[in-house]
């Protein structure tokens, strides 16, 4: 066994290692024989050489709290996790041009606090947990709910360091710059970019790969303004279709900032609300938020509420400002709320996941076949939660099936059931998480198991990065 | 009649041409000289030309594939035979010229696939459904394409895929780029690969996963430039206009203009200098106020608003030219505010006119012909081509992106690569002191980058074109003003720690996937350059950024062209 | 003129500037997919040589010595049907400093002079000398329809039939019936009869200048001896020759006043010396019209001026005579359009129409040298019937109703204007009828 590499605080505790050998839904993982925490980048790339030097798998971690899907549970023995949680700060914020330079163990618990002196906070994915890594969530590709600003899966980030699994700093986007960051900043460079340089993304190359291809040290990341006049509200209807399309008429046309539909079991989760609460709300509700930043808010609000209105009329829908005794506003603000546990394990203790993405045209279709599947199946009766969140401005969406569960509960083939059924019905597993780990190349060409093999040789050569992440290139 | 160019030619030989005819039948292969002719002109768009018209090295054929499958075969019967190959779509410019005298260029001009998908606002694409089409087709439904700066002609899969892919417009559409969806790939070797949902079949609407954005190894910020295979279909993002229908063309040739659509503005605000226009382009950026922003220099808005360069002269120096297009005018926006409801286009219009004058600036007055001329050029981007009326010979340099901070800079910088040349008596076409085309992306970031006008019949005015163009890779190096787009092929490599590791990366996915270099340009990263080699390259920036080193370049590309 | 080869050497600068952009491939703002394309060419050929820019860059590379003629070249040049649509597309962005149809009309020239004609235009050549027509009809048959007619030798207005509706035997009846109209409403009219020859407008096409203008001549002679002042056709061939083409080659036709028929018909009903009743049929109630390419933007008059360019500020290149260039303006357009609507028939436009119309194969000697170009040409033409509510596509060109009627599908038909003028025609004012239709 190789020693760890000098100068890099680290623990080989079995109480620290076994930690991460599972997490809530991973249960066949190996234990790590060390726990690395870095501090800066050249931190990180010491590590990443060393590896490679001595041959050692990495596991990077961002995040802290409770994990789940299994991307930080090691799939080898001897490897070492690289946490990089204590890299935590904020590096540089611009009201002006609503960026933001933060490292990757910047959390959605802490990032808005360190935004709110420059009157900016932090685009969020569905109520990420406190100690969720910001960047591990952009990573990921978590939607963020800020349909209207979503043009590309890799919003929100601009330039970005990353170390290549081969050990090797790189500076993507517009980041990529003579001088040290701190001069680039003093020039007046905001690193506004995500794309390129050159004839490369490597940020999009890492995006999605579960920390298989190499670690990211710190990100700019685009910021939303602070509003002055932010206006909730909801368009509910018993059935899918007129939020559904009501919401896309919305978000093509950019009248609202937050856009997504639910259903009520979901709404239910999302207010901490029981489950029984979620009989007595409507089926489906789109909630929007309205923002006004800077010009005339309220002016600017106001019409949009109104063009809401017309559009919510048009699909046989109508907007309010409140569900039973809570108000859309009072969700947006939960909205920005992170607690340290999951949302979704607060109702039940457990839940199961599934996720993918799917054309917004025919969300609803999807959504029917899943439903029928769940009625006549063995999870009949249980409570299914639906989230759809629009992607890339309504050109597809993602969609989110959530199913609270005490923890003894036996559903796993159940809901391997559904995921099956989704596959069949046209459901693109971008993010192989889960149940989807293996379900999400089961129609693949080839292609995706060429490219990340492409990807993983390139970028990794040595395969030390998270190995075996993905099924395509488990060693057989 | 003698070829003069009969030693650069090499002979597809009987082999070769009888299995290219039997994968895509004889019609559709050709090694004539004649039909060759229009894949070898030198027309110095995007480039600098040399004195030639045609280009030194002409494909050995051109084939002309209908399907992926085809172009898969044609790849394959290519390594079969020891040959390169370059794709081609509609053409612009020399950039699609093949660069080695054993290439066969790939014309995709049979594969226009175009499929408007509304309700999800994309279209699937093949690489000869030109923005025109996809316009048209898109407008049909209220959406339209984002039209890069080549014009309508150009392929938005060409764009998407492989070259830069900004655009006017950028403000709404963003940029090709990060449109792109879902895509299909013929690599160098002749692999199909498809990326995104349509790895699974699922159809053409995500651009990544499962797992990693595997699209990255093979489209960055420049594009793969016809060096790493052939891209044959993608999925690509629209975007929803105020209008549903065909557009509406008023006027006669050449001065085609549109009727602005209800609750649409078209205005010019006019600065009293570039600080004013940067402090009010942050406030402009805010709540989305804006559809379109636009600044051209002076005498691009001239060239639209008249008909003729004959025209534009005479107004040029009777002074008769409207606001937007005199020289004093340079600090300015050509705002677009494209609304849905009356109360949107007055609160649009109100604080669009309150953020103007509170930087003090004004609004140009415009005859209502000049504001339809203006939008309809903006609306289909008619405007770029027509900046090549003047001499027929432009480049275009620097190329950046970053903070509007940059902005006056950018103006500066534009001013000190061409002010001398664009002065009366300069050896350039006489124009702006600066020629940057400026717009923004997305409500964020900034695009600017400078036209350089030459008379491509004359050398001393090629030099300066090529003065101008290296000079400004040269002042970047010095003092960026953000990111460099342009990074044309080996500037890349002399560039080198500017863009981090992204050279060396793209030389690996290279030979990773072209290892024997079939898929030939010089619009990419050098390939198979030794690590050494590599390293020590830009360490000659200081080099070839002297004043000496500079001139001798610049009358060498003069001479013989890029 | 210049001899052909110097006509190539004087267009070149205008062709090297040639960027190459496309845009002469496209009509400059589609309406659709399916009906972007200007150019039936580039819609045959594929090949980009197929264009009008690569037509110049051939044109470039022969003048230039870079390729020798060679079969393909000859092929590709003759699937153009010169139809002036790049022209139009080209000078939306690039006004007067490429003009690719004053390239074509070199490059024609050229390979005439080189000797390098196709062997087809060679044979329509020979036909045209031999009797006066393209297609090598007898010119003992020219008059035929005219049969029974007087004519005047010497008139004010002189009649010009045309080539192809001289022999066009199933024309015949409407084209006496508009003719004796005209005649009844008191307007002596003059006709050469069997001595009409061709007007010289394909000779030109194809590239043969010398000969164009041997045929131009003796036309204007005969006008003269006519004594008419006015020149009144049936052919757009012949109006584009007559305003375009003969300004180019220097013919003094003096103050000759020359007449589309439909404009001349439109000048007599506005005079109330004729008239135009209603057409009967439901079918007539809307119908679609084909813009002919000769009878549109390429009858635009072409002025003598110093069309030579000027380089300005630098390396601008500037027209010396910016009035006099041709952006395909004014054409006619209006008044077989009005003469429709005078017979209470509404017009629906095609998707590209009037300077933007694509040609349907017939002009240019394609129909003759390449017949399956010409096919396709006027099958795309066709299809954009489809876009709208009509099943009648008219023309006012017999040669593009003849070829076109050739290529439709029922339903669809392909009428030429005076089939529908002659039942319509009405000597005097509106309220005067003086016979019934003839269905």
């Amino acid at each position: 066994m190789s020693g760890l590499p000098s100068g890099i605080k680290a623990d080989v505790s079995a109480s620290t290692c076994d930690a991460f050998s599972t997490d809530s839904d991973t249960r066949s993982g190996f234990s790590p024989r060390a726990v690395l925490y870095p501090q800066t980048l050249e931190d990180l790339r010491k590590i990443v050489r060393w590896a490679n030097d001595t041959r050692t798998p990495l596991v990077p971690v961002s995040s802290t709290g409770p994990r789940r899907r299994g991307d930080t549970v090691p799939r080898v023995k001897e490897a070492v996790v690289v946490d990089v949680s204590g890299m935590n700060r904020l590096v540089h914020a611009d009201n002006r041009d609503r960026i933001a330079i933060i490292e990757a163990g910047v959390d959605f618990g802490s990032i808005d606090d360190l935004l709110r002196p420059h009157a900016l906070r932090a685009f969020r994915p569905l109520m990420p947990r406190s100690g969720k890594s910001v960047i591990a969530s952009y990573l990921d590709r978590e939607p963020i709910i800020n349909a209207d600003v979503h043009w590309d899966p890799a919003d929100p980030f601009g330039g970005t360091a990353i170390i290549s699994g081969g050990g090797e700093l790189t500076l993507n986007g517009s980041a990529a710059l003579e001088g040290t960051l701190r001069e680039q900043l003093e020039r007046g460079h905001r690193h506004m970019v995500t794309f390129g340089p050159g004839n490369v993304d490597l940020t999009r190359v890492v995006q999605g790969s579960q920390g298989s291809l190499g670690i990211m040290g710190w990100a700019a990341v685009y910021c939303e303004r602070l509003p002055q006049v932010e206006q909730s509200i909801f368009l509910c209807s018993d059935t899918l279709a007129p939020v559904l399309s009501a919401m896309r008429e919305a978000v093509h046309r950019r009248i609202c900032t937050i856009a997504f539909v639910t259903d009520a079991v979901q709404l239910a989760m999302l207010l901490g609300l029981g489950l029984e609460v979620a009989e007595k709300l409507p089926a489906w509700t789109f909630c929007a938020t309205l923002a006004g930043y800077v010009h005339a808010p309220e002016r600017k609000v106001a019409w949009q509420r109104a063009d809401l209105e017309t559009i919510a009329a048009r699909h046989g829908t109508s907007v309010t400002t409140g569900v039973l005794e809570v108000s859309a506003n009072d969700l947006a603000e939960k909205l920005r709320q992170s607690g340290p546990v999951c949302y979704r394990d607060l109702c039940l203790g457990a839940h199961k996941e599934l996720f993918f993405l799917h054309p917004i045209s025919s969300v609803g279709q999807m959504i029917e076949t899943q439903q029928e599947h769940l009625a006549r199946g063995v999870l009949h009766g249980r409570p299914v939660g639906t989230y759809i969140q629009p992607l890339a401005q309504g050109t597809f969406a993602h969609v989110e099936r959530i199913m609270p569960h005490a923890p003894d509960a036996d559903v796993e083939s159940g809901w391997r059931a559904l995921a099956e059924t989704s596959l069949i019905a046209g459901a693109f597993f971008s993010r192989p998480h889960g149940v989807s780990r293996d379900l999400a190349f089961v129609r693949d060409d080839g292609s995706a198991a060429r490219m990340i093999s492409a990807a993983k040789t390139l970028l990794d050569p040595h395969n030390l990065m998270n190995p075996n992440r993905f099924v395509v290139q488990e060693a057989k | 009649m003698a070829r003069n160019n009969a030693k650069h030619r090499m002979v597809l030989s009987p082999q070769a041409r009888t299995e290219l005819e039997t994968i895509l039948g004889a019609r559709y292969v050709t090694d004539d000289p004649a039909l060759l002719s229009g894949y070898a002109w030198n027309t110095g768009v995007g480039k600098i030309p040399g004195g030639d018209k045609f280009v030194p090295i002409w494909p050995i054929a051109v084939v002309l594939p209908a399907t992926t499958e085809e172009v898969a075969a044609v790849i394959k019967c290519c390594k079969r035979h020891g040959l390169s190959f370059r794709p081609h779509s509609t053409g612009y410019g020399s950039m699609g010229c093949v660069t080695s005298p054993d290439s066969i260029c790939i014309d995709l001009r049979r594969m226009n696939h175009l499929e408007i998908l509304p309700e999800d606002r994309m279209a699937v694409i093949g690489p000869y459904a030109t923005a025109n089409q996809l316009q048209a087709e898109a407008r049909k439904h209220g959406l339209t394409c984002h039209v890069v700066g080549a014009g309508p002609a150009h392929s938005p899969l060409a764009s998407a895929t492989s070259l830069i892919g900004v655009g006017i417009t950028s403000q709404f559409t963003s940029a090709n780029m990060r449109n792109m969806l879902a895509w299909e790939w013929v690599t160098p070797e002749g692999e199909i690969i498809r990326g995104g949902s349509a790895a699974s079949g699922m159809g053409w609407y995500a651009s990544d996963g499962p797992g990693p954005g595997t699209r990255g190894l093979l489209r960055g910020f420049f594009g793969g430039g016809g060096g790493i295979g052939v891209f044959t279909r993608i999925g690509i993002k629209l975007f929803p206009i105020n209008h549903q229908g065909k557009m509406e063309t008023l006027g006669q040739v050449p001065q085609l203009r549109s009727p602005l659509p209800p609750n649409t503005a078209l205005l010019h605000a006019i600065f009293p200098g570039y600080d004013a226009q940067r402090s009010a382009t942050f406030d402009l950026l805010q709540d989305d106020v804006c559809t379109v922003l636009l600044r051209m220099p002076p005498n691009h808005v001239g060239w639209t608003l008249t008909e003729s360069n004959a025209e534009f002269v005479r107004r040029t120096r009777d002074g008769t030219l409207p606001e937007p297009a005199r020289p004093e005018n340079g600090a300015s926006w050509t705002i677009l505010i494209a609304s849905r409801s009356a109360a949107e286009h007055q609160w649009r219009h109100d604080t669009v006119r309150e953020i103007v004058a509170r930087h003090g600036g004004r609004f140009a007055t415009m005859t209502p012909e000049e504001e339809g001329v203006l939008y309809h050029n903006l609306a289909t981007s008619q405007y770029v081509p027509r900046v090549l009326r003047a001499s027929g010979g432009i480049t275009t340099s620097f190329g950046v992106l970053d903070s509007f901070h940059f902005l006056p800079k950018a103006v500066e910088m534009g001013e000190m690569m061409l002010a001398k040349d664009t002065a009366p008596g300069g050896d350039l076409c006489e124009g702006n002191p600066d020629e940057q085309w400026i717009w923004p992306h997305e409500g964020r970031y900034m695009w600017a980058e400078n036209i350089i006008h030459f008379d491509a019949t004359n050398e001393a005015s090629r030099a300066a074109g090529a003065r101008a163009l290296i000079g400004h890779f040269a002042a970047q190096w010095k003092d960026p003003v953000g990111m460099t787009g342009l990074l044309v092929g080996p500037i890349q490599d002399v560039t080198g720690p500017r863009i981090g590791k992204a050279p060396a990366f793209a030389r690996k996915v290279k030979t990773y996937f072209d290892k024997d270099d079939r898929s030939k340009t010089k619009e990419y990263v050098i390939p198979n350059m030794p690590p050494v080699v590599e390293k020590i390259l830009p360490a000659f920036r200081p080099v070839f950024s002297s004043a000496p080193v500079l001139h001798i370049l610049s009358k060498m590309v003069g001479k013989n062209g890029t | 003129m210049m001899p052909g080869g110097n006509l190539l050497d004087q267009r070149l600068a205008a062709m090297d500037r040639c960027t190459r952009c496309s845009q002469c491939k496209f009509v400059p703002v589609p309406k659709s997919r399916a009906h972007m394309s200007a150019c039936p060419s580039i819609d045959f050929v594929e090949y980009h040589a197929g264009s009008a820019s690569g037509q110049l860059i051939m044109a470039s590379g022969i003048a230039h010595g870079e390729i020798g003629y060679t079969p393909e070249l000859l092929d590709t040049i003759s699937a153009c049907t010169m139809c002036g649509a790049c022209d139009t597309a080209c000078k939306v962005n690039f006004a007067e400093i490429v003009e690719p149809l004053e390239g074509l009309y070199a490059f024609r020239a050229r390979i005439v002079a080189d000797g390098q004609s196709p062997k087809r235009h060679r044979e329509i050549m020979e036909r045209i000398a031999e009797t006066g027509n393209a297609q090598g009809r007898a010119r003992s048959e020219r008059a035929k329809w005219a049969t029974g007619l007087t004519f005047s030798n010497r008139a004010e207005v002189l009649l010009h039939v045309g080539s192809v509706l001289s022999y066009d035997m199933s024309k015949h009846q409407s084209l006496r019936t508009i003719v004796e109209a005209v005649q009844k409403a008191g307007v002596p009219l003059a006709y050469l009869g069997q001595n009409e020859g061709s007007c010289g407008m394909l000779a030109w096409d194809l590239g043969y200048h010398d000969q164009a203008r041997t045929l131009a001549n003796a036309f204007v002679r005969q006008v003269r001896q006519s004594g008419a002042k006015t020149v009144v056709t049936f052919s757009s061939s012949a109006i584009s020759a007559f305003r375009s083409i003969y300004p180019r080659m220097g013919i003094d036709t003096g103050d000759i006043r020359f007449l589309h028929f439909t404009e001349y018909l439109l000048e007599m009903t506005e005079m109330g010396r004729l008239s135009l009743k209603k057409a009967c049929g439901h079918i007539w109630q809307k119908v679609a019209f084909h813009d002919t390419c000769k009878l549109g933007r390429l009858t635009e008059p072409y002025q003598r001026a110093d069309y030579a360019l000027t380089k300005e500020m630098g390396g601008i290149y500037t027209s010396r005579s910016p009035e006099a260039l041709n952006f395909s303006r004014n054409g006619i357009y209006e008044a077989p359009r009005a003469l429709l609507r005078q017979m209470e028939i509404e017009v629906e436009e095609l998707e590209r129409n009037r300077e933007f119309s694509y040609c349907c194969g017939a002009q240019g000697g394609v129909k003759e040298t390449i017949p399956a170009a010409a096919k396709m040409a006027a099958r795309n033409r066709l299809d954009e019937l489809k876009e709208t509510e009509s099943q009648v596509m008219v023309s006012a060109c017999g040669n593009c109703a003849h070829h076109l009627g050739k290529h439709t599908r029922a339903p669809a038909i392909v009428v030429d204007l005076i089939d529908i003028l002659a039942p319509s025609i009405v000597v005097g004012a509106a309220n005067v009828v003086v016979h019934e239709r003839v269905e």
